[in-house]
């Protein structure tokens, strides 16, 4: 059994704690806009501000929250859209692989809980920051991340309900725009996404208009379908 | 209220598992040697 290289109540913890917390900051101040649009949209949905607070808590994953609030708008089960969650955020078990190779050896117990507030943003200044990750570096480095994340949707959700009745309606759309924003920067760099967004828009509307499939289903299998077929087309493509 | 909290504990589940193996799974192997 490896030793921890150094103790919880250890200076060099709460140095290492401190170091998280700051480069944390920089991933906060992005993440309170895109929380308070989440509380601003979860309201026009119609989930409960419990709801709303606890997927920030338990799920803490931008993407897919916004993707579940669009698949309970258009009426989808529970199971269609824990699935598209699964497939939606399985990348980042490659950047917990990435993150383990450059961490430092840490009980388990602690790697389990930093595992948790590892997301796009918190990898990149983690992987970027180039020193040896250690877990209470990480702690700091994820709760300022995750606590701006929890605390904007609630924000966000209070704003909604104080707005006129008029402009919480007309949030609806303010969904798709963000889904729009999200998309064309993707679209611009590369041609494979178009190729990816072009036949899951193609699978999916066979799916859900031709074959009458539900709609949560037709999501599932379009993003399926469309990911796996054109990473395996391109690969070729490259290969030859 | 209750099916929604079920399906957002299961959304944490299916987001916290691939975070999580990769980092206490593969360092099995750290505490083998």
């Amino acid at each position: 059994m490896t030793s921890v290289s150094y103790t919880h109540h250890s200076p060099e913890a709460w140095s290492e704690f401190k170091t998280g917390l700051r480069a944390g900051v920089s991933v906060a101040i992005g993440y309170i806009p895109i929380a308070i649009t989440y509380g601003l949209l979860a309201k026009s949905t119609g989930l409960p501000l419990l709801a709303t607070f606890l997927m920030s808590v338990i799920v803490f994953a931008g993407a897919s929250q916004f993707i579940a609030l669009n698949m309970i708008t258009i009426g989808s089960g529970a199971i269609e859209i824990i699935l598209t969650t699964f497939i939606v955020n399985i990348r980042q078990l490659l950047f917990s692989a990435s993150i383990n190779s450059i961490a430092d050896r840490d009980s388990p117990w602690f790697k389990a809980l930093y595992a948790f507030g590892i997301t796009d943003e918190t990898f990149t200044i983690a992987a970027t920051s180039g020193r040896k990750i250690r877990a209470f570096y990480m702690f700091g480095l994820c709760l300022m991340a995750y606590s701006s994340w929890c605390l904007g949707s609630v924000f966000g959700y209070l704003v909604g309900e104080a707005l006129p009745p008029v402009l919480q309606a007309s949030m609806g759309i303010a969904l798709y725009a963000m889904f729009i924003g999200l998309l064309v920067p993707s679209l611009k760099k590369s041609r494979k996404f178009v190729a990816i967004a072009g036949t899951s828009a193609i699978i999916h509307t066979i799916l859900s208009y031709g074959l009458h499939m539900s709609t949560g289903w037709a999501i599932v299998i379009a993003t399926l379908i469309a990911a796996i077929g054109i990473e395996f087309v391109w690969k070729e493509r490259d290969d030859s | 209220m209750i099916p929604l909290l079920w399906m957002i504990v299961g959304m944490g589940i299916v987001t916290y598992v691939p975070r999580m193996m990769p980092l206490v799974i593969f360092d099995a192997e750290n505490y083998i040697r």
